[in-house]
């Protein structure tokens, strides 16, 4: 529970909304139980079913679906104000990547995903994935440097 | 994948995870120390992957949630659940040890599987029965053991829900 409302927060929900998603998610994983395909797969099945609900609570809420998932605009200091999140380094790094990249070193890094997972997860090859991690931090290496 | 003196990135990521074996790790090590270019690809590579963990590690103790909240926030989940479950159950809230054995396995299987569920829920019968004779402190120890299995065996978070789903059961005796 308290990792999904980790999902939800550093995308950008607030407190309240984070809680009600993680609680969506648990009632969800609950109902669809019957289609988990193995107990391997249970933690990429319900970071599955948070992605889902968090693109559902983006179309409720009219957000821009083309910047989901760590999006740029969700890291802007601009946007947030408030959000203690604008102000950390690692969102800082994120907004210099692309939508998929972010998507995948969010899920490795913040979720702690193994690679496989994460590709379950995007339903992407792991080769993909893991070509996607090893260029993402070639991309900060080159705007960011490497002291 | 693309190719770099022989070497793909997944090598360079998997040897960073520690994933490779001996003899591969061994060789792309080699490789390292003669190849300045491959020297600091996997320099770049090993500091931005600890400077991501820390930061991400920041991360998610800026947004951490609190053990009570945690509480509040699964007994709410559980109350939903129930309030979704087929108006028989709910109508019928008292269960017998042997009923509310049977829910409670089936609440895990999809999680773990028919092997561990059973084996978990036989072990658990066996540690409770064998100290308590009361049937509602019975029940509770064997919540209480298949929370411990289930944790052990399927992460914390599902030995927790284990638990609250158990302890939100009536059990009376037979």
């Amino acid at each position: 529970m308290p990792r999904m409302i980790t999902y939800f927060r550093v995308r950008g929900c607030g407190r309240e909304v984070a809680e009600d998603l993680s609680q969506e998610v648990m009632l969800a994983a609950y109902t669809q139980s019957s289609r988990l395909r193995s107990r391997e797969l249970f933690r990429p099945w319900l970071f599955k079913i948070a992605r889902n609900a968090f693109l559902q609570w983006l179309r409720r809420d009219s957000r821009e679906v083309e910047t989901v998932e760590l999006g740029a605009a969700t890291w802007q200091p601009e946007s947030r104000s408030t959000d203690p999140l604008r102000t950390l380094q690692f969102a800082q790094w994120m907004a210099a990547l692309d939508s998929e990249e972010r998507q995948i070193m969010t899920l490795r890094f913040i979720e702690e995903l193994e690679y496989h997972d994460i590709a379950e997860v995007l339903g992407l090859p792991l080769g993909t994935v893991q070509w996607k991690i090893f260029n993402s931090k070639k991309k900060l290496a080159r705007r960011f440097g490497t002291p | 994948m693309e190719m770099l003196h022989g070497i793909t990135e997944q090598e360079w990521l998997e040897y960073l995870d520690g994933g490779l074996d001996a003899t591969d790790a061994v060789r792309l090590q080699d490789h390292a120390n003669t190849c300045a270019e491959c020297a600091g690809t996997l320099r770049e590579l090993s500091l931005w992957r600890e400077k991501l963990v820390e930061a991400a590690a920041l991360v998610r103790s800026a947004v951490e949630t609190l053990p009570g909240d945690v509480d509040r926030l699964l007994a709410e989940s559980i109350r939903r659940i129930r309030a979704c479950e087929p108006a028989a159950l709910r109508s019928n809230p008292r269960w017998s040890f042997k009923e509310a054995v049977v829910l409670l396995g089936l609440l895990v299987e999809p999680f773990c599987g028919p092997g561990t569920a059973g084996a978990a829920i036989r072990l658990a019968v066996r540690r409770s029965t064998d100290a308590q004779s009361d049937v509602p402190a019975v029940w509770n120890l064997f919540v209480s053991n298949m929370s411990e299995m289930i944790s052990s065996v399927c992460g914390t978070e599902a030995g927790r829900l284990v638990n609250q789903v158990g302890i939100c059961l009536d059990v009376a005796q037979a």
